[in-house]
């Protein structure tokens, strides 16, 4: 049997944590000094739930369930670091495709040129003058919804 | 001391094995106050959990300066708080009966059941709030000093007094009111 401890050993800094369960131990054995620590004040009987042991079965599982998540955080963070680079990968490739596309295309945009279409001649210019003539020529006309076709059938047109 | 000032530079630095050491070396007192607070050793197990990953993350930034065991008590307190008020949180269960191994050897006049402690410790501590519970089981149970309770807390030492102070009556009067013969007369 240790000596009995002096219950102000478990306070403040009075001793280091292996001296403090020593005592502890002491006193969870001890009537005596149980009664000596209740006398100073009842709750500080609780002091003894340190020696409450933890179960190591749990304490394995918790040390695998933490290599787990951490191993499942790595591969998380690897799977998003890959994404990262193929989304930054992705983006320079189209980049550049936008890039060429635009360098390809430059001017593109510029005002396009109407076709210079060569003046009427004298002769269709008369046979058109003629086309107003209607024994001169076969006009069919008909409708199709609102709009009105005309069609004019002239050997003499030859537009 | 020096050994364990290598594992936490090496943890933080990205050493898987380094970190487990450290695990390994911290887990039953993060788990024991985890437990102390919540009541539960599932829901201990899930703060713990919870605590060393969110170390693992944060470990790059720890400051060698400061004390490590402070701030990794202090994730711990937290996240123990923040199970408990949460609705999701289990009843109460006393370690020592969780526990398949024996109560450590006290010798042949032992007399104090360890389970019938917890239970009346968690039974008269029902009415404690979360923060005057940690207290008392960091200063009283982990036999922490003042000071660095309330480094734990992040509050000041005279709230830690104060929180004690009303800690110890409130299960004062819990034990005389519900366990009378659990604490002898001298």
């Amino acid at each position: 049997m240790t000596p009995h401890p002096d219950p102000s050993l478990l306070d403040d800094a009075r001793g280091n944590p292996e001296q403090r369960r020593e005592a502890l131990r002491h006193i969870l054995g001890c009537a005596e000094c149980r009664a000596r620590l209740a006398g100073v004040d009842q709750s500080r009987i609780f002091a003894l739930l340190a020696l409450s042991p933890v179960p190591p079965s749990s304490l394995a599982a918790l040390t695998a369930r933490v290599e787990c998540a951490l191993d499942e955080r790595q591969v998380r963070e690897r799977v998003w670091a890959w994404r990262t680079w193929a989304a930054a990968a992705a983006s320079l490739v189209l980049a550049v495709a936008l890039g060429g596309y635009a360098w390809l295309g430059r001017g593109a945009h510029e005002p396009i040129q109407q076709a210079a279409l060569p003046p009427p001649q004298q002769e269709q210019m008369s046979a058109a003058v003629e086309l107003l003539e209607p024994e001169a020529a076969d006009v069919v006309s008909f409708r199709v919804g609102e709009v009105q076709v005309v069609m004019i059938f002239d050997e003499r047109l030859a537009l | 001391m020096q050994e364990e000032a290598e594992l936490i530079r090496a943890a933080a630095a990205g050493d898987r094995r380094a970190f487990g050491e450290l695990v390994a070396l911290k887990r039953e007192r993060v788990v024991r106050i985890a437990h102390q607070i919540t009541g539960n050793l599932d829901d201990a197990l899930d703060v713990a959990q919870a605590v060393f990953l969110k170390l693992w993350g944060q470990l790059g930034r720890f400051d060698p300066e400061r004390r490590f065991d402070t701030w990794l008590y202090k994730i711990t307190v937290n996240a123990a708080i923040d199970l408990m008020r949460s609705p999701g949180s289990r009843p109460a269960l006393p370690l020592a009966e969780e526990a398949e191994s024996p109560a450590p050897a006290v010798g042949p006049e032992a007399s104090l059941d360890l389970a019938r402690l917890q239970r009346a410790f968690w039974q008269v501590a029902q009415q404690l709030a979360p923060k005057q519970r940690a207290v008392f089981v960091l200063k009283e149970v982990e036999g922490m000093s003042t000071a660095e309770v309330a480094r734990v807390m992040g509050v000041r030492e005279s709230t830690v007094r104060n929180h004690l102070l009303q800690a110890r009556r409130a299960l004062r009067q819990g034990l005389e009111r519900d366990f009378p013969d659990l604490v002898p007369r001298s």
